[in-house]
């Protein structure tokens, strides 16, 4: 099977219905997406298909040729850090950490979409699981960054 | 300065006492636990020192001028590492991006004497004494109670005053000058006198060989440049970028994966695998493992594996547990409820003749159910077992328990075991336990010289914990016209989370149940005043595997006695804050913490329609923590959680941001549980299995947290858990004030109650 993960193309001799999230973590060794759930849950293993945020442990990699799938580690390009990013960091969103690959990635997909999403859109579209509970500061970030787009229009 | 210095001694001559004692009382190496870390000429095993000059233990300097800092803590979220290295970084002189964090091995300068002993602190002194000789003999590595401060918060400053004083010792020869001419700063020596500075990498060599002073002098409060200021957490960067590496994210060449599944019967046996012949065939499999409780595929590939283990059949003993449900469990938690206090652990005066002399007397009866933990990082360990060794990778609460499950079952010295720490990706107490370990050798040493990675499906992940335990609590109270409590009995039943989690690590110091106070923390010593006394509690025996889950059996008993308070605030006729304030001592620091609480609220402000508040004040782990939760309520019982005020007494502490992220933390944790909470039991089976059916707040339910902290010099307390058990209570009185009805089992959702 082929794949193209973060603009390099790979060769990768699985099954059709593996998932993504495996073919990412156990062949390519791109361990930054998570395991959490297994069924779509809890957002861990969240990367993006075509720049829209999908969760890849139930994303069968047949259904994935000919698609540019990006990952968490593609996010900071030459060690400089998104927007979203540097927020997370601005606003020490992440306690243990396990789901904020998949946070960031999340919201890097709805912020490239919507510039300026309401807290309802907000809501409804970021249904990641923090066991931590980072979730104040997550939005905090946001509101960061939405103040960032707002200023450069 | 003066005081300073008495500190110090007051440790050391505590220390001496141990280490006389581990010794064996003939030898005086003096000092214990800052001795241990200063015996630098110990070759310190295992990876990251290589090198560095070795200080003491723990400080670890390299000729580029980096500190390579032994932290044996787990950083599972709470921010140890940043905490640790800044009590490190402030004695030492160094800023904290010079620090570099290194999981040491198992070894007795780093064990966590302060969780030790931590349930012998109400006992009598002799097992406290016991338990600190235990603490350096094991040496008990291990993360949890909230301790890491507690006991890091003197030892790390001694470790980097020590070293500085070396390293300035050094530069005093260097220069032939004395030392008030010396400054230390950002990791140089600095001669004020003719501006020379030097790194303390190159003083390291020589500062290595000079004798280490256990008792050096520590700076005041006042002098704090890092320490009770909000710093920026040092693991943040790898942790937005996907580099931090969490024990499931170890890649090793060669590598396997393995799946699990366990005996879906509660305390059954898998006798054998009817399919083996078939599963072996599936595409990457490479072996299967058996053994009573479970069973693994290992192949090439997690997903394969799981596949694989999933497509098992067995043939099960089912222990005569088939039967066993929540219905059931609840039925002998109320029968033994309906006797006599089994262990009464504390009594004050004589409660028959107060109840008797009470204007009025108030019964309720409280239940909670069995809690998972469900850590976003599914349970996982990676095992190298070799022909007389073995390497394990893991993220993990108690290194030691590690070592000596891997020897054990390794068949090896536990100086022939290697671990290597990784990041937590959760903890809360279940990585506390060694079963997956045990789970992991198991299955790599029937490949030995490959090394393979464990991974438990979330389904085993919830259904194969080591949970909270259901529990109950019956409450009679006296009280008297003028709302003064002259009576107070609390009975606690449940089953034993210290026998159950203590017997499967530790079998050999398996306590008597008698002892596990962690039953009644969180209703014992309550400060409010409450006439005579008689709490305790009595135990139930069931299959289910018990463990100890974030605040323990605060997590229970806060919701009990918080929310018995409230019921009785309401029959004074009094308000909730106000009943509770006069319970409290004037100018306690609980009284401070809870008017506090009051004040930032707005209390005594009315809401709008629609709107309520409920208060709740609980002591855990050496910290005071008072909460006021606002909800909005509509007749249809759907209700959302706008605001929680909250107040955390934790005396001295280390990093602000970090206790407000925590009390952010231990409400979420904590409303989760409140809200939807509930691993069920129907014929012998867990009837839960994944986050759909084991639900959790989300981003959209989230409170706005708004939290003080309390400044006083007072010793430090903990903050991973302390924020968990008000927040229930808090919540359930707020819906008590709304509604008027009194919740007094959880979760929310089964009294038709529905978060929006």
């Amino acid at each position: 099977m082929k794949i193209n993960v973060n603009g390099i193309d790979h060769e990768v001799d699985v099954e059709p219905n593996m998932p993504l999230l495996w073919v990412l973590r156990d062949e390519l060794n791109l361990t930054g997406t998570k395991y959490g759930c297994g069924v779509a849950a809890c957002g861990a293993c969240t990367v993006h298909l075509d720049g829209q945020a999908v969760r890849s442990c139930v994303l069968p990699i047949a259904a994935l040729q000919g698609k540019a799938i990006t990952t968490i580690e593609s996010i900071a390009k030459d060690d400089r850090l998104s927007r979203v990013q540097q927020a997370w960091i601005d606003h020490q969103v992440p306690q243990c950490g396990y789901c904020q690959s998949g946070m960031v990635m999340a919201v890097e997909s709805l912020l490239a979409n919507n510039n300026q999403p309401s807290e309802e859109e907000i809501d409804a579209s970021i249904s990641n699981i923090c066991r931590c509970g980072t979730y104040q500061r997550i939005k905090e970030a946001i509101k960061e960054v939405l103040t960032q787009n707002q200023e450069n229009g | 300065m003066a005081k300073e210095r008495t500190r110090g001694q007051k440790i050391s001559r505590r220390a001496f006492i141990i280490s006389g004692a581990v010794i064996g009382g003939g030898f005086a190496l003096g000092l214990g636990g800052v001795a241990f870390s200063n015996f630098k000429k110990k070759q310190f095993s295992g990876m990251g020192f290589e090198g560095a000059e070795s200080l003491n233990a723990f400080i670890h300097i390299t000729p580029d001028n980096k500190i390579k800092l032994a932290i044996a803590r787990a950083e599972m979220g709470q921010g140890v590492h940043t905490a640790l290295a800044m009590l490190t970084a402030e004695e030492l002189e160094v800023d904290l991006d010079q620090i570099e964090v290194i999981h040491p091995q198992v070894e007795s300068p780093y064990a966590n004497v302060n969780l030790a002993t931590h349930y012998e602190r109400t006992s009598s002194s002799t097992g406290f004494h016991f338990m600190e000789k235990v603490a350096y003999i094991l040496p008990y590595i291990a993360t949890g109670g909230s301790t890491t401060i507690r006991d890091g918060y003197e030892h790390y400053r001694i470790m980097g005053a020590s070293a500085k004083e070396m390293l300035m010792k050094v530069a005093m020869k260097k220069w032939f000058v004395d030392i008030d001419k010396l400054k230390a700063e950002k990791g140089f020596v600095i001669n004020t006198e003719t501006g020379e500075k030097v790194t303390y990498g190159s003083l390291a060599p020589f500062a290595a060989e000079e004798k280490p002073n256990n008792r050096p002098t520590l700076k005041s409060k006042s002098n704090f440049k890092i320490i009770g200021k909000s710093t920026q957490r040092i693991d943040l960067k790898e942790k937005v970028t996907g580099a931090a590496e969490y024990g499931i994210d170890v890649r090793l060449p060669n590598m396997l994966f393995a799946a699990v599944r366990h005996c879906p019967i509660i305390g059954g046996e898998i006798t054998s695998i009817t399919n083996e012949s078939e599963v072996i065939d599936m595409r990457g499999v490479k072996h299967i493992v058996q053994w009573p409780k479970g069973a693994a595929v290992i192949a090439d590939n997690t997903w394969r594996a799981q596949q694989a283990a999933n497509a098992l059949t067995f043939e099960i003993d089912n222990k005569g547990n088939e039967q066993l449900s929540s219905s059931h469990i609840s039925k002998l938690l109320k029968t033994r409820l309906d006797k006599e206090i089994d262990h009464v652990k504390e009594k004050i005066d004589n409660t028959a003749t107060a109840f008797k002399a009470s204007d009025k007397v108030f019964e309720a009866l409280y239940e909670v159910p069995f809690l998972a933990h469900a850590t976003m990082e599914p349970i996982n360990c990676t095992v190298l077992v070799e022909e007389d060794k073995a390497k394990v990778w893991v993220g993990h609460q108690a290194p030691f328990l590690v070592t000596m499950a891997t020897a054990k079952e390794a068949d090896i010295k536990t100086s022939k075991v290697e671990i290597d720490i990784k990041y937590l990706g959760g903890g809360f107490g279940r990585r506390a336990e060694n079963d997956f370990i045990t789970e992991a050798v198991r299955i790599a040493k029937a490949m030995k010289g490959t090394p393979i990675q464990m991974v438990w499906s979330r389904e085993e992940d919830t259904q194969f914990d080591t949970y909270r335990p259901a529990a109950m609590a019956s409450f009679k109270a006296g009280m008297n016209n003028d709302g003064s409590i002259v009576a107070w009995e609390n009975h606690v039943t449940l089953q034993s989370v210290l026998r159950s989690s203590i017997g499967r690590n530790f079998p050999l110091m398996t306590p008597p149940e008698s002892q596990d106070t962690t039953a009644a923390e969180g209703a014992l010593g309550l400060a409010y005043n409450l006439g005579a006394r008689k709490v305790g509690y009595s135990f139930i025996e069931s299959p289910m595997r018990l463990g100890f889950w974030r605040s323990v059996g605060h997590s229970y008993n806060g919701f009990f006695t918080e929310s018995f308070i409230d019921e009785l605030a309401n029959e004074a006729d009094t308000d909730p804050y106000a009943f509770r304030a006069k319970l409290l001592p004037s100018n306690s620091r609980q009284k401070k913490v809870l008017d506090k609480v009051a004040e930032i609220s707005n209390w005594n402000s009315p809401l709008p329609e629609g709107k309520s508040r409920g208060i709740a004040f609980h002591e855990s782990f050496g910290s005071i923590v008072a909460q006021v939760a606002e909800i909005s309520i509509n007749p249809n019982k759907e209700f959302s959680v706008d605001k929680v005020f909250c107040v955390i007494d934790c005396g001295n502490y280390v990093n602000p941001d970090t206790i407000i992220a925590q009390m952010q933390s231990g409400i979420v944790f904590g409303l989760t549980a409140a809200v939807y909470g509930e691993i069920t039991i129907e014929e012998g089976k867990i009837q839960q299995s994944n986050f759909p059916d084991y639900e959790v707040l989300k981003l959209k339910h989230m409170p706005e947290v708004f939290t003080h902290i309390m400044e006083n010099n007072e010793a430090p307390g903990g903050v991973g858990e302390p924020g968990t058990p008000p927040i229930a209570p808090a919540l359930t009185n707020a819906i008590f004030a709304a509604t008027g009805e009194r919740v007094r089992s959880l979760p929310l959702k089964n009294h038709g109650f529905k978060l929006v």
